[in-house]
């Protein structure tokens, strides 16, 4: 008698290690699911926790309504803590694509599997508290819940997320759950009332999680959501875009409706050729226009001209333009440019602006995301150039960037065929970006010096003999004939889509 | 008691947004003034030279050509407050809209005053060297230009490429085909078979005997079945005739197909001119120098023939009081049931030739423009297959607004089951609300929320749409009676040539004042 109590309260006592272990992965779980699908990590983890931790309590206050029975419910609750821990985590993908009030579920989901939890130790001590004298309880007890905390702490950033995943990561400590249930259901087989209906119960709850655990890449694809492997630092959707910005190992990037638009650890090379080239052609540059880029990247180079007087920024989204000018890690990015006297911000189309100004320009930079779709796709037709005749300065420049002369080398040239259907003089060229491999941009111009004039001296990529290099275009990727871009064929965007939807 | 208090103000905070309801458009109280005769007698008399009445495309344009031609002696008189006619618009605080007719196709270089008009409104901006029209691009329709709800998808172009069992395609093919042959048939007479202006086409009887059979008769016997086919042309009989496929003349439909062989320096020969306000564009630019020649709520309530001479009786709104107007020309650019309604003496004229159905064209705007795309970016033109509507047009199609969510569509339908009087009774008297939903109802099919989007619906009803050419009306006598005028009065509506479309009226305007101006010298 005496050796089986202590086999049954060893057995009781691992169960709250795996209890414990289980209750802090699901809190660490909504923790990190909060802050990849709604952004800021610091807020969600500080609420998960918080709520977690509260429900808990809630739990605990409870448990003193449970007298009899409390082997029975103490295995029921075990079952339901698996199921409602092992699933949540799909539950919560699906529904941030679907469900408009994807907090409440979550935070829904927190309490309930806290409360839960919250229920598990006190009701484990009542059962104990016959068997163990109470001091050693308490104390053994808490020992085998910290340690089970500790294990789990540990456990999930280095072994279960980068081996499992987040959903495998659910289902696994679902089913470790309803295991123990079911091993405290053979073990106290005698003593129990309905073993029964919870070995049934337990079962198929295992059979459920089992498939879970099995497909759960399935599910994940399904869900469409966000496959970053990134760490997500912000997120939003403004009336425009998703906008996702992610943090890795010190490298940020930046994500418009999926889309990568740059990276922190090459994007110098890209705003340096996207600025430089044209910029350093023009005596004494004094007013830029720039056409998207509101990360304020481009910006920045402009800024290294002491020339530079003043500078408009067109961005349809202010939720860019005020991103980068008030996060601390962008702003250190762009070297606070967004903040500079000389720039003035307009939060508009583009085309719409460009139509209506009276104003001229040294230089316009114009950095649009690719064509992808007809309204993007405007701003690369006749008519759009034909507007940037018109604000353009005798001896001034234009620079496009203009998709992938490898992935899209049609799309690319229509572009620099466009704009040279005008009458403009262009200058094509490229390079290679680690992030997003050969890379195009056209510069264009009505007449040109020949000689280069101020070029800034602390680049980390661009000098002039580079220039030599970018303009020649290997054979694969090399001048091809094409249709214009025009607003009533939008041909460009049918190329692309040929082009790209072949890449993807 | 008490207790219902909360309840009821708790509902109104969870009640549905309110939809913004209102009719737009002329009042047809107003037009039926005429009707009722009972104006007071005149006070004054005036003589002037050439009274033009109506103020829509065709009594502008008469007026640009008499002013052209140096002949100033002339007024044009509207019962409306704003002129136009059919090619009226609105406009709200997203964008203005069409009332009617909303688009020009690319003309035929042949048509050489439609060519001069569209130099000197700086829609073509010059021509390249093979003498090609350059367009300006903002006024050329934009891609994505037109979509069909077809199968539970929207996809690109009317007729959609996918879904069409064999069938179907075959015989879309073969009609296409036929309506390809016609584009460069020339008839005995040396003339083309089907052109723009209508009266300059063949009058080979090879062709005209299609004016003897509907168009519904005519796929009958020509062995065309499918239902897509009979849905097509109905759709296209609606959208630019105003009536169904039963009504409908075969030869104006091969006209219609047939006939647009416009050529253009950077566009394609079907491409299309429109305008966030649709054809009022052209109003503003055909009136550019009219406007102290336009007297607006003026109703001509009756025409009398005196010796060689025409006297009108005239009606002022606002000032309350009717006026007489002696003159040596008059233009009528009225349609014809205005015109039964005026003449004081008998003509030859059977106004039964000429039949007007009712049409609701409501501009609904939207508060999400993103939430229409479905699998395919919003068009200018979308078409929801086996909706008895004709679908709906994207007004902001042609601005540049990405920054605002916000759209306007206008939404057309054309009521022709049975006779224009059914028709126009079944209309009468509907409230805004019965459109709203009559409207919601059918949208539904393409988009299941969008109830949930709409923020305003302006509603225009017109109780006479355009002119519909009915069986026959190529050799009706009325119409050719209309073609020459008749005692110094000259007629300039589309009707007249039996179709509604801005060449047609702008080229009968043109006809009457060189009546005018022959008459003069």
């Amino acid at each position: 008698m005496e050796k089986s109590n202590k086999n049954d309260s060893f057995l009781l006592l691992i169960s709250v290690f795996i209890i414990a272990t289980c209750g802090l992965i699901y809190e660490l779980i909504a923790g990190t699911l909060a802050s990849y699908l709604l952004g800021d990590s610091v807020t969600q983890f500080s609420i998960i926790i918080g709520l977690y931790l509260f429900s808990m309590g809630i739990g605990s206050f409870i448990s003193k309504y449970f007298k009899k029975n409390l082997l029975v419910w103490f295995i029921q609750i075990e079952i339901l803590v698996g199921i409602v821990g092992g699933v949540s985590s799909t539950i919560l993908f699906f529904a941030f694509e679907q469900v408009a009030g994807f907090e409440i579920i979550l935070y829904f989901l927190i309490m309930l599997t806290g409360t839960l939890v919250g229920l598990e130790i006190p009701i484990l001590m009542k059962i104990l508290k016959d068997k163990i004298e109470f001091g050693d309880l308490v104390s053994k007890v808490f020992t085998f819940d910290y340690i089970g905390a500790l294990f789990a702490s540990i456990l999930f950033p280095l072994f279960m997320i980068p081996y499992m995943g987040l959903l495998k990561t659910s289902y696994f400590f679902g089913i470790l759950n309803v295991v123990v249930s079911i091993i405290l259901c053979f073990r106290f087989e005698e003593e129990i009332k309905y073993v029964k209906f919870l070995k049934t119960q337990a079962l198929i709850v295992t059979l459920i999680l089992l498939l879970g655990f099995v497909f759960s890449n399935k599910i994940q694809s399904m869900a469409e959501t966000i496959s970053f492997n990134e760490n997500i630092i912000f997120s939003k959707s403004s009336p425009y875009q998703r906008i996702i910005l992610t943090s890795e190992k010190g490298v940020t990037k930046l994500y418009l409706n999926n889309n990568l638009q740059f990276s922190s650890n090459d994007e110098y090379r890209y705003h340096e050729a996207l600025v430089h080239p044209g910029l350093s052609k023009i005596k004494n540059p004094e007013n830029i226009l720039i056409l998207g880029g509101g990360d304020g990247l481009a910006l920045r180079e402009v800024l290294k001209y002491p020339s530079v007087k003043s500078i408009k920024l067109i961005d349809l989204d202010n939720s860019i333009t005020h991103l980068f000018n008030t996060s601390e890690p962008l702003k250190k990015l762009n070297n606070n440019s967004l903040s500079s006297s000389k720039l003035q911000v307009i939060n508009t189309d583009a085309f719409k602006w460009i139509k209506e100004t009276k104003e001229k320009f040294d230089f316009i930079i114009i950095d649009f995301p690719d064509p992808s779709n007809f309204s993007v796709g405007k701003l690369y037709s006749t008519m759009f150039y034909k507007e940037i005749k018109k604000v353009l300065n005798q001896g001034g420049l234009f620079v496009v960037q203009s998709t992938s002369p490898f992935f899209a080398r049609k799309s690319y040239w229509c572009i620099n065929n466009t704009i040279a259907s005008l009458g403009f003089q262009t200058i094509p060229y490229h390079l290679y970006l680690p992030s997003f491999g050969d890379w195009g941009y056209v510069l264009a111009y009505n007449e040109l010096d020949k000689e280069n004039f101020f070029l800034p001296k602390d680049l980390k990529f661009y000098e002039e003999k580079q220039f030599a290099e970018m303009i020649n275009f290997p054979k694969d990727i090399g001048y091809v004939q094409t249709e214009i871009n025009k607003l009533n064929n939008q041909i460009l965007i049918h190329y692309f889509e040929d082009e790209w939807g072949k890449v993807q | 008691m008490l207790l219902a208090v909360p309840y009821l103000s708790s509902c109104s905070l969870f009640d549905k947004r309110q939809i913004k309801l209102a009719f737009i458009g002329s009042d047809p109280k107003v037009g039926h003034l005429i009707r009722q005769n009972k104006f007071p007698e005149p006070i004054t008399s005036k003589k002037i030279n050439t009274l033009i009445v109506g103020s829509g495309i065709g009594g502008l344009s008469a007026a640009r050509h008499l002013l052209k031609n140096n002949k100033t002696d002339f007024l044009i008189l509207e019962l409306d407050s704003v002129i136009g006619g059919n090619s009226k618009a609105g406009k709200n605080n997203v964008s203005e809209f069409p009332m009617g007719a909303h688009y020009l196709p690319i003309p035929t270089v042949n048509f050489k005053e439609l060519i001069d008009f569209l130099v000197e409104s700086k829609i073509i901006t010059g021509f390249n060297s093979d003498g090609l029209p350059i367009y300006n691009e903002y006024y050329l329709c934009f891609e994505p230009q037109e979509r069909i709800y077809f199968k539970g998808i929207w996809q690109d172009g009317i007729p959609p490429d996918n879904g069409l069992n064999e069938i179907e395609k075959e015989e879309l093919l073969r009609f296409l085909k036929i309506t390809e042959e016609f584009k460069n048939a020339i008839g005995t007479d040396n003339k083309p078979a089907f052109t723009i202006p209508l009266e300059l086409s063949s009058n080979d009887e090879k062709y005209l005997q299609l004016d003897k059979i509907s168009i519904f008769d005519y796929l009958k016997q020509n062995n065309f079945k499918s239902n897509f086919i009979l849905w097509y042309l109905d759709y296209c009989c609606k959208d630019d005739f105003g009536t169904n496929i039963k009504n409908t003349s075969a030869w104006a439909v091969f006209h219609y197909f047939s006939s647009r062989n416009g050529k253009a320096a950077n566009a394609a020969n079907h491409e299309l001119l429109t305008w966030p306000e649709g054809n009022n564009f052209l109003v503003k630019k055909l009136s550019a120098e009219l406007n102290d020649k336009i007297k607006t709520q003026h109703i001509v309530y009756k025409v009398k023939k005196i010796e060689n001479k025409t006297k009108c009786y005239v009606y002022d709104l606002v000032k309350n009081e009717s006026i007489e107007y002696e003159c040596e020309n008059l233009i009528l650019a009225t349609p014809q049931f205005v015109n039964k309604n005026i003449f004081d003496f008998k003509t030859n004229l059977n106004f039964d030739d000429f039949n007007y159905y009712p049409w609701i064209v409501a501009s609904i705007t939207i508060n999400n423009k993103l939430e229409l795309n479905g699998s395919q970016e919003l068009s200018w033109d979308n078409v929801i297959y086996g909706s008895k509507s004709l679908g709906y047009v994207n007004a902001c199609h042609q601005n540049f607004n990405s920054d605002d969510k916000r759209t306007v569509i206008t939404y057309y339908y054309n009521f022709s089951e049975e006779s224009s009087k059914i028709e126009r009774n079944k209309i009468r008297e509907k409230d805004e609300n019965y459109w709203k939903s009559f409207i919601i109802e059918d949208l539904k099919n393409a988009h299941l929320k969008i109830e949930n989007l709409i923020e305003e619906i302006q509603i225009v009803v017109w109780g006479h749409g355009m002119i519909s050419p009915k069986v026959g009306f190529r050799s009706s006598k009325s119409r050719q009676i209309l073609e020459n005028g008749f005692d110094n009065i000259y007629f300039a509506n589309s009707d007249v040539s039996g179709i509604s479309i801005f060449e047609q009226a702008f080229y009968r305007g043109i006809c009457a004042a060189k009546s005018v101006l022959n008459n003069t010298k």
